[in-house]
C-alpha cells in the first residue's frame, strides 16, 4: 500500500474537468426535480396570491417549469454535453429560481418574500461545483436580498430576516466547501484509479507481447489447479482453444484419459505442491512430469516438454508457473535422423560383412545380376512372346532371390515390382512400358548397391576388379619377372602391387583413437584407394604412414578450443592422397594443424628433432620422421616436407627404377 | 527426457514387446526385468516397484498369474503396483475388476509407455512420501 506522499500526482485541470462532467450528469436530474415544484406554483398562484401578483407569478412559474423540463430533457438526449458549459447550465437552474424570487419580491413589496433568497442561497451551495459560479450567484442573491430590504415595505422582522439570510449564507458556504472537497477527493481517486488501470493495461499488453514473442507457452496455476492470467499466443497454439483462464490445468494437459496414470500422478503432485511448505519444492520438483503427449496415440499427437516454477508467498507455494514447449518438430527431426542413420548403418554393416570375406562373392553377384537384368531387358524389348516373358521373369526372380540373400531390400523390392509388371504383361501389352520402366529402377538399385560396396571397401573401386590368387605365386612371379621392362614385367609388378586403400587399412580409426586420447578430434580423408602401390613401397608404407599420423596428431593438430580460437573447425583434418605421378606413385600426407616451425624445417628429418617437450606413448623422442625417411630410403623412395598453409604436408615419392 | 529411476518387471508373451519395452525404459534410466514365463515370475518381484502385465496372453490364465503375483507380493514390505498393459480394448475396460492398480494406454506406443511408467513411479513416490508423515520438509 502506498503512502499518500507516494501517491501519483493528479493534474488539477483534470480534476476540474471531472467535476464539470459531474455537473453535466447532475443538472438534468436537478432540473427534473425542481420543475414539478414550479408546476405546482403555477397551479397554486392564482388561488393563493392576490390577483395582481398572480398575473405575473403564474406565467413566470409555468415558464420556469418549461425551461427546467426543456433543459433537463435536452441534456438527457445528449445535447449540451460540453464540459466547458457545465457550470453555466447548472447555473440556469439557480437563475430560474432567482427570477421567481426576485419577481415575487418586486410585485409584492413584502419583505418576508425575500426569505426565499435564503433558500436560494442554500440551494446554490448544494447545487454548484464551481467556485467562480458559486461566488457570482451567491453575490447576486445577497445583493438582491439587500435591495429587497431597501425597497420593500418596512417590516419589524427585517433584522430577523437579515440574520436568517446570514445563517443561510453560512450554511451554504459550509455545504459548498464540504461538497467540493469531497467531490475533488472522489474525482482525484477516480482519476488515479483510471491512471493505474491504464498503466496496468499497458503492462498487461507488454506482458502479452513478451509472452507472445516467447517460443514457449506460459501458464500460471493457482491452488485450485485453475489457470490464471494471460494466455500467450504460443500457449494457445500448443494447447489449443481449451487454453483459457479458469480452466483446470490437469484437464488442459491430460484431456484424453480421465483415468490415466499420468493425469493421476500430476493431480497428486499439484496437491502435494500446494499442501506442503515451499521448502519441499526442491524435492517435489523432481517428481513433476517433464514431458507429456497431447492426443497420445492419435495421428496428430503432440509431444510437449514441461517445466515448473513456484511462486512463493508466506512460505507456501501460492502459484505454479508452467512452461510448455512444443517438441513436435524436434522429435520428428530426431526420428527422421535416427531412421536414416539406422538404415544407413544397417546397409553399411551388411556390406562390410560381405567385404570382410573379400567382397568377391558380392562382386560376382553384381556382375551376374547386371547380366540377368540385361537379358531381361532384351527380352522385354520390342514385342516379347509369352516364352520371352517367362524367361525374363526367371531372370528377375533369380535376381530377387540373390538380392534377398545379400540383404539388399531396395533391390529386392525393385525386382519384385518388376516381376509383378512382367506377370501382368502376360495378359496384355499394356504393362510392358511399366515393366521396362521398372527394369530401369532395378538398374538404379544395382548401381546403388555397387556404390555402397565401393564405400564400404578399403580398396575403393579396386574391389570391383580384384580376384584371389596365391601370395606365394605372386612373389615368385615378381621375383622372376619383376625387373623386366616388357609387358610381362609390368604385369608382374602390377600383380605384386597393393591398392593404396588396402595399405591404409585401419589407419583412420587409429588416428581418431590417438586424437581422442589426447583430448583432440580428428577426421581422416583417404583419396586414391584403388591406386596400386609398388611392392617395395607397400612393404614399408604402413609403418611410414603410422609415423606421420602420430606426428600429425601429437604435434600438428591443436586442441579443439585452440583451433576454434584460431578460426578453425574443432575437428582436425588429415588427408591421405595417392596418385600416379610422372615419376611413379606419389602419396601426400597432410594435416591442417599448426604446421612445422620455421626453425625446424631444415632439421625435421634429423634424429632427435621433436616439437614435443615430453616423451609419451605416441611421440616425443624425435625419431619418427627420421626413421620413416630412412626406411623409405632403404628401398629407394623419398620423403619430403612441402609448404602448406595451414598445417604440414609430407610427400612420399615412389621412384619407379624400372620405368 | 527426464530420468525417473525405478525398477520395473514386464511380463508379456511376445518377445518383441519385451525387447522394445525394456529398451525404451532403460534409455530413461529405469531398471527393467522382462520375462515371457509366467511360471516363477514371482521371483523377479524383489525390489520391484511396478509390474506391467498383459492380462490376456493367449493360452494363459491372466487372473491366475495376477493372483499368484499378488500373493507373492503380499509378503513383501514394499509391495509393487500391478499395471495392465494390453492392446485388448475389452480387457482394458475391466482393469479395476481384474484387480490391477492401474492401466497403461496405447500399447505399442513406446514413447507414451515410458511417460506413463514414469508417472506411475512418480505417483508411487508421492504416495509413499505422504504415508511417511514428514513428507518433503527439507
Amino acid at each position: 500500500m502506498k503512502s499518500p506522499a507516494e501517491e501519483t500526482a493528479v493534474d488539477p485541470l483534470l480534476v476540474e474537468a471531472g467535476l464539470a462532467r459531474g455537473a453535466l450528469r447532475a443538472t438534468p436530474s436537478v432540473s427534473f426535480i425542481i420543475a414539478p415544484l414550479y408546476v405546482v406554483f403555477a397551479l397554486a398562484h392564482p388561488f393563493m396570491l392576490p390577483a395582481a401578483q398572480a398575473r405575473v407569478m403564474t406565467p413566470t412559474a409555468a415558464a420556469s417549469a418549461l425551461v427546467l423540463v426543456g433543459l433537463g430533457g435536452y441534456m438527457r438526449r445528449g445535447g449540451l454535453r460540453l464540459a466547458r458549459s457545465a457550470y453555466g447550465l447548472e447555473s440556469i437552474i439557480a437563475i430560474v429560481v432567482w427570477i421567481n424570487v426576485t419577481l415575487h419580491v418586486a410585485v409584492s413589496r413584502e419583505l418576508h418574500q425575500a426569505t426565499n433568497y435564503a433558500l436560494l442561497a442554500i440551494g446554490i451551495g448544494a447545487l454548484l461545483h464551481s467556485i467562480r459560479w458559486y461566488s457570482a450567484l451567491q453575490l447576486l442573491t445577497v445583493a438582491s436580498f439587500v435591495l429587497a430590504l431597501r425597497t420593500s415595505t418596512p417590516s419589524p422582522l427585517a433584522t430577523h430576516f437579515t440574520f436568517l439570510m446570514v445563517s443561510a449564507l453560512s450554511m451554504s458556504i459550509a455545504i459548498f466547501v464540504v461538497r467540493r472537497l469531497a467531490n475533488v477527493r472522489i474525482e482525484t481517486l477516480r482519476l488515479r484509479e483510471a491512471e493505474q488501470h491504464r498503466a496496468l493495461e499497458h503492462l498487461s499488453a507488454r506482458l502479452q507481447a513478451v509472452l507472445d514473442a516467447m517460443r514457449e507457452g506460459i501458464l500460471v496455476v493457482d491452488p485450485d489447479r485453475q489457470v490464471r492470467g494471460t494466455i500467450s499466443r504460443e500457449t494457445a497454439r500448443i494447447l489449443g482453444d481449451a487454453a483459457r483462464e479458469e480452466v483446470d490445468v490437469v484437464e488442459l494437459l491430460y484431456p484424453d484419459d480421465p483415468n490415466g496414470v499420468e493425469r493421476a500422478a500430476f493431480e497428486s503432485w499439484l496437491d502435494a505442491v500446494f499442501a506442503e511448505s515451499s521448502s519441499a519444492w526442491e524435492e517435489l520438483e523432481g517428481l513433476a512430469p517433464r514431458r507429456a503427449i497431447l492426443r497420445a496415440g492419435k495421428p496428430d499427437a503432440r509431444p510437449i516438454a514441461l517445466e515448473f516454477r513456484p511462486m512463493v508467498e508466506s512460505g507456501r507455494v501460492a502459484h505454479v508457473v508452467v512452461r510448455v514447449r512444443d517438441e513436435s518438430d524436434k522429435q520428428a527431426l530426431e526420428r527422421a535422423m535416427r531412421a536414416q542413420q539406422e538404415s544407413f548403418a544397417l546397409r553399411l554393416a551388411a556390406m562390410q560383412r560381405l567385404v570382410a570375406g573379400g567382397g568377391q562373392a558380392f562382386v560376382a553377384f553384381l556382375r551376374a545380376a547386371r547380366g540377368r537384368l540385361g537379358d531381361a531387358r532384351s527380352l522385354l524389348a520390342g514385342a516379347p512372346s509369352r516364352s520371352d516373358l517367362d524367361e525374363a521373369l526367371e531372370h528377375v526372380h533369380s535376381l530377387k532371390g540373390e538380392a534377398d540373400a545379400f540383404e539388399l531390400p531396395a533391390l529386392r523390392e525393385a525386382a519384385h515390382a518388376l516381376e509383378d509388371a512382367i506377370v501382368a504383361s502376360r495378359t496384355g501389352d499394356a504393362s510392358l512400358p511399366t515393366a521396362r520402366a521398372r527394369a530401369d529402377v532395378v538398374g538404379q538399385a544395382l548401381a546403388e548397391a555397387q556404390a555402397l560396396l565401393v564405400q564400404a571397401s578399403p580398396l575403393g573401386d579396386a574391389v570391383l576388379t580384384q580376384t584371389t590368387v596365391q601370395g606365394a605365386d605372386v612373389e615368385r612371379l615378381y621375383a622372376l619377372a619383376g625387373q623386366r621392362k616388357d609387358e610381362l614385367g609390368a604385369l608382374a609388378r602390377s600383380m605384386a602391387a597393393r591398392p593404396f586403400g588396402e595399405l591404409v587399412g585401419l589407419l583412420p580409426s587409429r588416428i581418431a583413437r590417438w586424437a581422442t586420447s589426447l583430448g583432440k578430434r580428428a577426421s581422416v580423408v583417404v583419396e586414391g584407394r584403388s591406386v596400386l602401390v609398388p611392392p617395395s613401397l607397400a612393404d614399408v608404407l604402413g609403418s611410414v604412414l603410422a609415423h606421420l599420423a602420430r606426428n600429425a596428431v601429437v604435434h600438428g593438430l591443436e586442441l579443439p578450443d585452440v583451433r576454434v580460437d584460431a578460426a578453425k573447425l574443432a575437428h582436425g583434418r588429415i588427408e591421405l592422397h595417392c596418385e600416379l605421378a610422372e615419376t611413379g606413385v606419389r602419396i601426400t600426407f597432410s594435416d591442417d594443424g599448426r604446421g612445422v616451425p620455421d626453425a625446424l624445417r631444415d632439421s625435421i628429418f634429423a634424429a632427435g628433432t621433436s616439437t614435443h617437450a615430453e616423451v609419451d606413448t605416441l611421440a616425443g623422442r624425435g625419431v619418427g620422421l627420421s626413421a620413416a625417411r630412412a626406411e623409405l630410403g632403404r628401398v629407394g623412395h623419398r620423403l619430403r616436407l612441402v609448404d602448406t598453409t595451414p598445417g604440414a604436408s609430407f610427400v612420399i615419392d615412389a621412384i619407379d627404377a624400372i620405368g | 527426457m527426464s530420468r525417473v529411476p525405478g525398477h520395473v518387471l514386464v511380463i508379456d508373451d511376445q518377445e518383441h514387446v519385451l525387447v522394445r519395452v525394456s529398451n525404451a525404459l532403460r534409455s530413461v534410466g529405469v531398471e527393467v526385468v522382462v520375462t515371457s514365463q509366467t511360471v516363477g515370475a514371482a521371483r523377479f518381484l524383489r525390489g520391484c516397484e511396478l509390474v506391467l502385465l498383459d492380462y490376456h496372453m493367449p493360452g494363459l490364465d491372466g487372473a491366475a498369474v495376477l493372483a499368484s503375483l499378488r500373493e507373492a507380493a503380499a509378503k513383501m514390505d514394499d509391495r509393487p503396483q500391478f499395471y495392465l498393459y494390453t492392446s485388448d480394448s475389452n480387457a482394458a475396460k475391466d482393469w479395476q475388476a481384474a484387480g490391477f492398480d492401474g492401466i497403461l494406454a496405447n500399447k505399442g506406443d513406446d514413447e507414451h509407455m515410458v511417460l506413463q511408467v514414469q508417472a506411475a513411479l512418480r505417483g508411487r513416490r508421492l504416495r509413499q512420501a505422504r504415508r511417511s508423515k514428514a513428507p518433503f520438509e527439507t
